[in-house]
Parts: structure tokens; C-alpha cells; sequence
């Protein structure tokens, strides 16, 4: 998500009020995340950035306008597509050596551009976002503008290993180097060159037959700066992505041609060939109207769905129940056919959709992993237990330090990589630790306290395959906690469990008291282990009162089969 | 009144005045509850309670040390036995006190830099006698306190002691209003409280047994029931209606390649949701192998034809915490590709997101995701089996268009809060896209999918300040946190 925003006295001049915007964005697909009477902000989502843009944006709720009851398009939407000027304006001559570094680079001239009004400071905001987010900051694309009428053509985009010029916002001249580690976006956006060539070697700059127009993703000069009286704009998109600068290239092509402007294509010379570029490509779909009615679940004729798609802001022709449909240049998110019928929906609106049942029996089934936790969950009831539910994600202190447990290796757990916070390190390999720290934390309530939790815990086998199992823990907390009770507890509840054959085996271990700890095994399996725990864990933990406690696996390897 | 206040009033009646540790022997209840029936007593007006002051000391580490000799004590000492200069007791620890509490007490005086002895010390110093005094008093009144009033200033000033105040009872006294009660109740003596197996079995209407009343709107002691924890009742409460709509439980593993949660998804491989930032990736393990290569060719094809960029098995291999359930749809969409039987399915489990957390945020929630796999099935069906689910929950939603890489069409779901008015999004649903489809080897069927929040669910059910609460487990909280009806 990225968000635009617009002065709202800008779309009533379009002819949009609040109480429409407020019908329409939604309809679109995005939100209104603010609106304080002065200027609205929209979400746009990623897949249309197109909206982002002023134009881009006015177009769109135009077209989809005849959508609500009572409403026209407040000006006439275009029924053709959009075309580039045949005549070049200038030569762009690219240096081989920016292939590789930046290899991509596309341009344009529009002429009678109309920049006032606010019109500007969108142009400006649209290109920063597209570059930030589907540019992804720049290195995949990025969008530099400049007076055309303050040039001196021919244009160079070149690799080199220095330069001076004084970037936009400084009056001094500044070498790359300097640029790179003094100028706020030279901090900002130098990691680009670190990432692809390292630094200290090539730099892409874009320049006319006499001076440095800019450090190409970084920074424009203050020579031929757009302004407010701009008529003509040289605009340049460069990157990594060549898809990516061509549909970012398309957007601008068709932005400038709505607001009024013509655009004028480039002579490119590259490796002694020459080229008109860009071309605007135009693509065109064929729906089959009847397929698409059944995908959505509607029932309307293909004339119908042919003119919901002219208020999404396509072209379209209407064939023989099928309709072909000439994808906006603009768009980026048409990949096929079930692309073009989500518009046919959203034209159609979501809130007139039928909703229908689907037809048949279904045989519904449960997960036994949960229905054996809750059955537990009934047995630990019985018992007094309380429930609880910890989180997975742990850290060493709490789930080995605490319980004194000596971790040496820690090949067999799961640990994170890139948490934000120490409380995060790893995942839990045993519940009661979480349990404990729960009974720390509730010092002040009434005793006994008894808690429980059944849950999944995690380690590693043959150092990287992840073991789940399913363990249940408990704990109980009082003056009078002793063996007895734990030991009494384990017996009832693994009778209930349906476990034979249990026998008790005195245990050493650092958690629990020494004698007074035990395994519980049915014939030669170590199932639990229970007993009093030492006042080293109680008082890490901060519990003030004696607590026996238990862990049980139920489940020794939880294995997600992917069938039914 | 209360068997327990007839008990002490009883106790009370021949000799009118009681200790607090008479009380609760005599009577045989627990402090507590003995305490709990003086109170009402109190104030009902039927005892009266004499509280007193009393005092206990803690002694300091410091003043462990001083039990047997105080450090002027020792100085003084010294300088009687050799020539003892400022720099050589200048040192240790305590010695600087000592010395001025020995210049104080008279005993040396400093002449240049040498510490002269004055006069003897006496056997019995009085600071040394009164820390030994406290130390082997575990308590004392206020006599005490007022008679040494000095002395103990003098040893908490030097950090030596710290003394801690608390009331006690000192006597419990019956007033005529409550020796009016104990007798009346004596008469009542013939009537039966307790029942006892005894009584039961030689009980007869003939014999005029009589029950003694009780004050049915006396206070009784809190019973805490054990209880299921909030958000399980919830999931299962979730859980019951999918299977009451057909749904069958499936379930997958929260360790996954990046291969299931973004790749067989649809989801670019410089897509910003899978930057560090905001996913959890694993250094151990660092990496999941994809063991299927027909079906690792089909995703790399997918990406590279529609993405136009270099597809990477490599970064496809990264161990990460699922940041959603949708990876066990993708799981499942694979195995019963082409299944002829209509099939619905869903999963409830944890998902991960990379926060800050704090005493606001959390790292981990819970998503139930769903899925339903058939020849027949449209845009319409799944709008109706959402909104089905909802109203369930007594929840009235509204669906709008939204953008998810994975469905076309796609759609949000959202309601409006009706306290505070706003709009809160639950959830995303919608077509599984064709290429996805293809890729997993679908061919004839479509795929309806949807993946639903459930922590923003609980906070309609039960008031939580956070949702840190829900997963705090305080005991108290969980004792009296409001029960979800299931």
C-alpha cells in the first residue's frame, strides 16, 4: 500500500465531491485513509499504480461514474488508444558501458504541458512514489525530469568514474564521492551502486551537449529544473527492470496525453545502431463474455459486460458473444483473461453480486491433533487446571537459562535470524517454561494456582529438519505443592490418557529436585517427566511458593501429510 | 451471621477478652478466614479490636559485620597497640567511619598524622549493646522504640538497621451488643446447623428438629473454576462453524521455504513483503530443500514468464516463519489438483510478522484459511460462504474489491465497528490465479480461497486493553476474564 495524497478542492474541480469520492474509491478497490476537509490522502494498492498519479486517478473514477444511479462521466472518455508522436525531438546517445551498471534507459518529450495548479507538485509526488514503491527505491526503476526547453540537446547517458555538478538543493559543485556520502539522497539511494558494482567504480550520469543534467538514480542538477512555467518536460526512466521501465515508461506516456500534452519519442544511438524509442505497445485480450459471467456467477449480455469494461477504461469490441478488449497502455496488471473479468466485476460492483450457495454434500472432517488437544484440555479441567496459551517465540533465557538448563549446542533448535526485538531468538522446545513465567507474573492472586497449556514445541533433527511435537505441561503452585500431588496427578491423568503399562523412574535433572523427580515410561518409552522443582528455577522464575510440575508428549512427531 | 462470627462471639462470651492468637485456637479456623469474621464483627459492632504498634528491624550487611566489634572500637584499639598512622587505616573499608565515631566518642584524638589513643574504651559500647539487643529481638513495642529512641536514630542514620512498622491486634474485646447476640444464639443452640451423617440418619419430623437459619446473603470465600483459555474457546468456536458448513480440517507446518508461502503463490521474489523487515527468517535451520523438481521447473516457469525477471531456487530455499496459513491452501491445491469430488477445506494456526513487539504489538497471530476445490464454483459462491460464516458470529459484512498477488478477482472483507464507527478489515478471499493453478496442476478445476484474521475477531467477544493481554496468562486475568459463549 502507498498513499497519495490530493487537495480535495482539485477533484471538485473534476467534478468530484467527497460524498462521491467516498462511493467511488471504495469501489475501485481502494480506501480513503484520511480526509481533514483540505486534502484527502487514498491507499492505492500495488497493482495500480496508475492511480497514484493525479490524472491517472481523475480518469479513472470519470469512467467508472455511470456505475452509480443518476451519474454521467462529467467528460467524455476515450474511445481510442494512445499514440506517440512519430517525429524524434532529440538523440539520445547511451555509452555501452552503462549495461552494466543501469542497462535500461527510456525517454520522452512531452510538449504544451499545463503544470500549475497543483499539477506540479502531483507530477513530482507520483514519480517520487512510483520509484519508491514498484521502483523498489530506485533500483529497479527510477523517473528524472527536466525543463526540455533549458537544454541543449544532443543527450548522453554515460558510466563514469567521476564527476563534479551542484545537485538540486546545493549551490556548490560536488564530486560523485562527495554526492554519495554528503547529499541527503546520495546517503539515501548510493547502496544501489553499492549493490551492483560495488563502490568506487562506474557511475551512470545523464547529461546534454553541455553539462550534467544528473547522477542517474541519485540526484538532479539545478540546471533545467521543471518549474511551474515548464512547457516541454525531458522525462528519463532508467533501471535494472526492463519491464519495469517500460510500464513505468506507459503510465507517463498516457498520463501526459489525457492531461492535454503530446509526446514525443527520442533517436536513440546505441553500439552504431539507431532507433525511435519508446514504442508504446498495445495489447489486446479476448474474453469469452458467457465464460466470464459464469467465473463471476452474473448473468448479463456480452454488450453489458463490453460497457462495464469501457467504464474501467478499456476500449473494446463486441464480436459474436465475444468481446475483445484493448488493455489500457497504462495498465500493468493485466496479465490475461481473468484479469480482464475481475474489471467486469468491479465495473458490475461487488454489492451486486448475488451471493449463491454452492450446490452438493460436503463431508465435513476434524484435525486430530486438535481434537486430542481438546480432549486433554476436558482431562487437565478435571484436574483444576487452568489453560493457557504462550506464544511460540522465545528466547535462551527464558526457555533454557531459567530452567538451568545447560545449552552448549545449539544445533538442535530453531533459532531466528532477523528478530527486532532480544525478547525473540528462537522457538520453544518445552512449555513449561512459558507456564512458569505465567505464574511469576500473578504473585499477588490466591493460591493454589494451577495452570496448564497443550501445545506444539520445536527442534531440529539431523541438524536441519524441523521436529514439531505435541506436549502438554502443567504446573501447580502452593504451600503444600509436594511429589505426591504431581505423582497422584500423572497417575489419574495418564490412565484417562488410555496409557498402559506405566511404570516410574527416578530421575536426575536440574530443574527438578534431586529425589524427587521422576520419569514416567509406558514399557520401555520415556513418555514424561514430572516433580518438585528446585528453588534455582523458582526463584529465576520469581515464583515465592513450592510448585511441582509435569511435561508430557502426546504426540512424538507431528508429520503434515498434505492429504486427506 | 456467619457459623464462623457465632464461633468467635461463643469463644468470646465467658471471658470477654481474646489475643489474636487465641482466637484462631480456639476456634480452629485458618488466620484468614478467623480474620475475615473479625472484621464483620468489627463492624457490626459486636467486638471491639485494640490495635498496636509494633516494630521489627532488619540489620544491613554493614552492620553484620559490627556484632562483634564496631569499627571506632577497633581503631581505637589499634592505636593503643602500636603507633598507627592516617595512611594506613585510611584505607579499609569502614575505617573512615571509624575514626570519626572514635574522635566522637573521645577515645582518640589526631595528632599530625599519627592517631593517638585517649582514653580506655568501655567493655560495653553503647551502639555495639543496643545493635546486639535488636538483633535478638525479632519484634518490640513501642516502650522499647520510645526508650531508645536515640540510641536506634543513632544506628539508621549509619545505614545499620532499617525498621519496619505494622499493626497488630492486641485484643479483642466483646461489647454488650455482641454478648447479647452470643447468648441468644446459645438459646438457639437445640436447632441444628451442621448436618451430619449422624443427624441424617436419625433425623424424624416428630422430634421437632429444627434447622437453624442461615444469613443466605453472608459473604463466602471465592471458588475459582479452572477454565479453557479465552482463545482456545474462540478457535474452536471457529473451527465448529467451517465444519458445520462442510469444511474439512487440514493443517501445516509454521516452518516453511519461502518456495510455499511466496513462490507457489505468485508472489515476486523482490516483492517488499518478503524483505527482511518484515518476514522471520531462520539461521538454523538456514534452508528447506524443494524436493519436488517437475513442480520447482513449473513455479520457476511461472515467475520468469510473467515477472520477466531471474527466478532463484535459492532464495526459494529460505527457511522462514509462515506470514501466512495460505502456504498449507498452496500445499493442498497441489495434492488434490484435480480432485473430481468437490472438496471444501480449512486450517486455523499461527502466523508470524516481524514486529517490534512491545506491551502493544505482537509478533504472532492466528489466520484460518480456506479453500474449496471444484468444477462449478464461482465468484458468487464465495461471497455467499463468507458472509454465511460471519453471520454465525453475528458479524454483518461488507466486501469490496482488493488486490492480493494469488486471486483474480480478489476482494477485502470488512465491517464497521458499531461503537467507535470504524471500519475494520477482516479478511481476503478470492479465484486462485490461473497461473498458480497451472503451475500446481490444476487443470479443470477452480479454486475458491480466502484467509481471515481471528485476533481483531476476539476483541468483540471479550475487553482487552491490548492483544499482549490474551496471550499474558495472568492468573488472575484468566480467573475473571468475561467467557466467550461457544
Amino acid at each position: 500500500m502507498a498513499s497519495i495524497n490530493f487537495l480535495l478542492k482539485d477533484l471538485e474541480d473534476q467534478g468530484f465531491d467527497m460524498a462521491l469520492l467516498e462511493i467511488l474509491v471504495p469501489k475501485i478497490g481502494m480506501e480513503i485513509e484520511k480526509n481533514d476537509g483540505n486534502e484527502v490522502v487514498i491507499d492505492i494498492t500495488p497493482n495500480r499504480p496508475d492511480l497514484m498519479d493525479f490524472t491517472g486517478f481523475v480518469r479513472a473514477l470519470n469512467a467508472l461514474a455511470p456505475s452509480i444511479e443518476g451519474k454521467k462521466q462529467s467528460r467524455a472518455i476515450r474511445k481510442n488508444i494512445y499514440e506517440i508522436k512519430n517525429r524524434a525531438l532529440a538523440n539520445l546517445h547511451i555509452d555501452k558501458k552503462t549495461k552494466k551498471i543501469r542497462p535500461f534507459i527510456s525517454m520522452i518529450i512531452a510538449k504544451n504541458v499545463n503544470l500549475k495548479n497543483n499539477r506540479l507538485q502531483y507530477l513530482l509526488n507520483f514519480s517520487e512514489k512510483l520509484s519508491d514503491t514498484l521502483g523498489r527505491k530506485r533500483k529497479k526503476f527510477a523517473v528524472g525530469m527536466y525543463d526540455f526547453d533549458k537544454i541543449t540537446p544532443d543527450l548522453f547517458y554515460n558510466a563514469v568514474h567521476d564527476a563534479k555538478f551542484a545537485p538540486l538543493g546545493n549551490g556548490t559543485e560536488m564530486s560523485i564521492s562527495e554526492i554519495l556520502d554528503k547529499h541527503e539522497k546520495g546517503i539515501k539511494y548510493k547502496s544501489i551502486f553499492d549493490s551492483i558494482n560495488g563502490r568506487g567504480s562506474l557511475f551512470t550520469i545523464l547529461k546534454d551537449s553541455e553539462r550534467i543534467l544528473s547522477l542517474v538514480p541519485i540526484v538532479n542538477s539545478e540546471y533545467a529544473k521543471v518549474t511551474e512555467n515548464t512547457k516541454s518536460i525531458l522525462l528519463d526512466i532508467t533501471g535494472t527492470s526492463e519491464q519495469g521501465v517500460q510500464q513505468a515508461m506507459n503510465i507517463f506516456i498516457c498520463s501526459f496525453i489525457d492531461s492535454g500534452s503530446e509526446v514525443y519519442p527520442v533517436n536513440v544511438y546505441y553500439d552504431n545502431k539507431t532507433n525511435i524509442m519508446p514504442t508504446l505497445e498495445h495489447r489486446q485480450i479476448k474474453i469469452n463474455a458467457k465464460k466470464a459471467c459464469k467465473k463471476l456467477g452474473i448473468n448479463i449480455s456480452s454488450n453489458d459486460a463490453a460497457r462495464l469494461l469501457e467504464m474501467m477504461g478499456y476500449s473494446t469490441e463486441v464480436n459474436n458473444g465475444s468481446i475483445i478488449a484493448h488493455i489500457p497502455e497504462f495498465r500493468s496488471d493485466i496479465f490475461n483473461s481473468q484479469d480482464v473479468i475481475e474489471d467486469i466485476a468491479i465495473a458490475y460492483g461487488y454489492d451486486n453480486i448475488t451471493a449463491k450457495p454452492i450446490e452438493g454434500n460436503f463431508e465435513s472432517s476434524v484435525d486430530k491433533i486438535r481434537e486430542r488437544t481438546n480432549e486433554i484440555s476436558t482431562f487437565m479441567i478435571g484436574l483444576g487446571f487452568s489453560e493457557v496459551v504462550n506464544t511460540y517465540l522465545t528466547n535462551e533465557k527464558l526457555n533454557f537459562e531459567n530452567m538451568q538448563i545447560n545449552v552448549l549446542d545449539k544445533k538442535n533448535t530453531v533459532t531466528i535470524l532477523n528478530a527486532k526485538t532480544e525478547a525473540i531468538t528462537m522457538l520453544r522446545t518445552d512449555l513449561l517454561p512459558g507456564i512458569l513465567n505465567n505464574l511469576g507474573a500473578s504473585l499477588t492472586e490466591k493460591m493454589p494456582q494451577k495452570l496448564f497449556e497443550v501445545g506444539s514445541v520445536f527442534s531440529l533433527e539431523n541438524s536441519n529438519k524441523v521436529h514439531e511435537q505435541l506436549r502438554l505441561a502443567f504446573a501447580s503452585e502452593h504451600a503444600k505443592a509436594n511429589f505426591s500431588e504431581i505423582k497422584a496427578y500423572i497417575d489419574s491423568l495418564l490412565k484417562l490418557m488410555g496409557i498402559e503399562d506405566i511404570t516410574f523412574k527416578e530421575e536426575k535433572s536440574s530443574m527438578f529436585i534431586e529425589g524427587r523427580c521422576a520419569i514416567a515410561m509406558s514399557g520401555n518409552k520415556k513418555i514424561g517427566i514430572f516433580g518438585e522443582l528446585h528453588p534455582k528455577v523458582l526463584n529465576a522464575f520469581r515464583l515465592e511458593e513450592p510448585t511441582v510440575a509435569a511435561e508430557i508428549t502426546i504426540y512424538e512427531k507431528i508429520e503434515y501429510q498434505f492429504s486427506i | 451471621m456467619h457459623e464462623y462470627e457465632i464461633k468467635i462471639l461463643s469463644i468470646l462470651k465467658t471471658d470477654r477478652h481474646e489475643t489474636e492468637a487465641g482466637i484462631i485456637s480456639k476456634s480452629g479456623l485458618g488466620r484468614d478466614s478467623a480474620m475475615w469474621a473479625l472484621q464483620n464483627l468489627n463492624e457490626k459492632g459486636l467486638v471491639r479490636i485494640k490495635n498496636k504498634k509494633m516494630f521489627s528491624a532488619v540489620l544491613t550487611k554493614e552492620a553484620l559485620g559490627y556484632i562483634d566489634e564496631f569499627p571506632e572500637e577497633k581503631i581505637a584499639r589499634m592505636s593503643r597497640n602500636s603507633r598507627l598512622s592516617m595512611e594506613i587505616v585510611g584505607t579499609p573499608e569502614g575505617s573512615n567511619i571509624g575514626i570519626i565515631w572514635a574522635k566522637k566518642n573521645k577515645w582518640i584524638e589526631i595528632r599530625g598524622n599519627t592517631i593517638m589513643p585517649i582514653e580506655p574504651t568501655p567493655k560495653e559500647y553503647w551502639q555495639r549493646m543496643l545493635l546486639n539487643e535488636i538483633k535478638n529481638k525479632k519484634e518490640f513495642d513501642a516502650l522499647f522504640m520510645e526508650k531508645n529512641k536515640q540510641g536506634i536514630e543513632t544506628l539508621v542514620k549509619r545505614k545499620l538497621i532499617e525498621i519496619k512498622e505494622k499493626n497488630i491486634i492486641e485484643d479483642i474485646e466483646i461489647t454488650e451488643k455482641g454478648l447479647e447476640t452470643a447468648i441468644s444464639d446459645q438459646e438457639a443452640k437445640h436447632e441444628i446447623k451442621e448436618l451430619t451423617k449422624e443427624i441424617i440418619s436419625r433425623y424424624s419430623d416428630k422430634e421437632g428438629m429444627k434447622f437453624k437459619k442461615y444469613d443466605i446473603n453472608a459473604d463466602t470465600e471465592k471458588i475459582y473454576p479452572a477454565r479453557i483459555h479465552p482463545l482456545s474457546i474462540f478457535i474452536n468456536k471457529i473451527r465448529s462453524i467451517w465444519i458445520e458448513l462442510g469444511f474439512k480440517e487440514i493443517s501445516g507446518p509454521i516452518v516453511e521455504s519461502e518456495f510455499w508461502v511466496f513462490d507457489a503463490l505468485f508472489s515476486p521474489q523482490d516483492h517488499p513483503t518478503r524483505e527482511m523487515q518484515d518476514t522471520f527468517f531462520l539461521s538454523n535451520p538456514r534452508e528447506i530443500d524443494i524436493e519436488d523438481d517437475e513442480l520447482k521447473r513449473k513455479i520457476k516457469n511461472m515467475h520468469e514468464k510473467n515477472w520477466r525477471g531471474k527466478w532463484e531456487v535459492e532464495i526459494a530455499k529460505h527457511a522462514v516463519l509462515r506470514t501466512h496459513s495460505t502456504g498449507v491452501s498452496a500445499h493442498y491445491m497441489h495434492s488434490l489438483a484435480n480432485t473430481t469430488k468437490p472438496i471444501k477445506l480449512f486450517t486455523i494456526g499461527k502466523i508470524f510478522r516481524n514486529e517490534t513487539i512491545d506491551f502493544k504489538h505482537l509478533a504472532e497471530f492466528h489466520q484460518v484459511d480456506g479453500l474449496i476445490i471444484g468444477k462449478d464454483l464461482d465468484f458468487s459462491n464465495l461471497i455467499f460462504t463468507l458472509k454465511r460464516f460471519y453471520e454465525r458470529l453475528g458479524i454483518n459484512i461488507s466486501i469490496k474489491p482488493a488486490y492480493f498477488p494469488f486471486v483474480e478477482p480478489g476482494l477485502e472483507i470488512n465491517y464497521i465497528d458499531k461503537k467507535t464507527g470504524e471500519v475494520i478489515e477482516l479478511g481476503g478471499a478470492g479465484i486462485i490465479r490461473d497461473e498458480i493453478k497451472k503451475a500446481l496442476g490444476i487443470t479443470d478445476n477452480e479454486v475458491l480461497a480466502f484467509g481471515l484474521g481471528i485476533e481483531r475477531l476476539i476483541f468483540r467477544e471479550i475487553p482487552l486493553a491490548s492483544l499482549i493481554e490474551l496471550y499474558k496468562n495472568d492468573v488472575g486475568w484468566l480467573r475473571n476474564v468475561k467467557q466467550i459463549k461457544g
